[in-house]
């Protein structure tokens, strides 16, 4: 079954944001980003739009389905 | 304000760790004070019973809203320290104070073919693991993402 796996790191970095500096941005905690950005936690659909738009970039471009 | 959150986050992780699992092992010390019919309580039996419905109305509070440790915080704390990843932890919570339950509803069935065991005690039990099991859970799930 395929996972999701996501570019948050790199768009964030690319972007010049720390975890913290993004997770302010949106509302969530730091340890809300580090778990996605791990693929620990998997975000709502209403974070990852959240997350696209805060690192100007779509949900696509963030998350994709591995080995699919 | 992510110190704050981060902060905040780890003080209610540790005081569901600590409440719940003292909730727990002060069991034995309600059991051997509580047994009596209410008829033959004296007044300090009911400070008892009231710590005991206190403490837990205390947890489940905290485990539901995150508690006091949520005054005085800004609206985007607040929203932050319960935001969905904290949703979904206790969620997760939940989920395993249900199983534990379960086990332990199973435990007491099996040990109470070898002792005697009131009702009220059995009851008792079956509270305590169904307030401090979820608390304890939440915190550990927590603990485990780096909170």
């Amino acid at each position: 079954m395929p996972e999701l796996a996501t570019r948050l790191r790199e768009r964030r970095t690319a972007a010049g944001l720390t975890q913290a500096e993004l997770a302010e941005r949106i509302g969530v905690s730091r340890k809300t980003v580090n778990t996605v950005e791990n693929g620990v936690f998997v975000p709502s659909t209403i974070l990852a739009l959240k997350l696209a738009r805060a690192l100007k970039t779509t949900v696509e471009d963030l998350f994709y389905l591995d080995g699919a | 304000m992510t110190d704050e959150i981060d902060r905040t986050s780890r003080r209610r992780r540790i005081l569901l760790a600590t409440y719940g699992t003292l909730f727990l092992a002060f069991q034995e010390l309600y059991f051997s004070r509580l047994d009596a019919p209410f008829a033959a309580w004296r007044p300090i039996e009911y400070v008892w019973a009231t710590l005991y419905v206190a403490w837990s109305a205390t947890l489940i509070y905290v485990l539901a809203t995150g508690g006091l440790p949520f005054r005085r915080r800004s609206p985007e704390a607040h929203r932050a320290l319960n935001d969905e990843l904290t949703e979904a932890n206790r969620r997760f919570a939940y989920r395993a104070g249900y199983w534990m339950l379960l086990g332990s509803i199973l435990l007491i069935y099996v040990l109470s073919r070898f002792t005697d065991w009131t009702v009220g005690e059995a009851l008792r039990l079956l509270f305590a693991f169904g307030v401090a099991m979820p608390a304890v859970a939440f915190a550990g799930k927590e603990r485990k993402q780096g909170a």
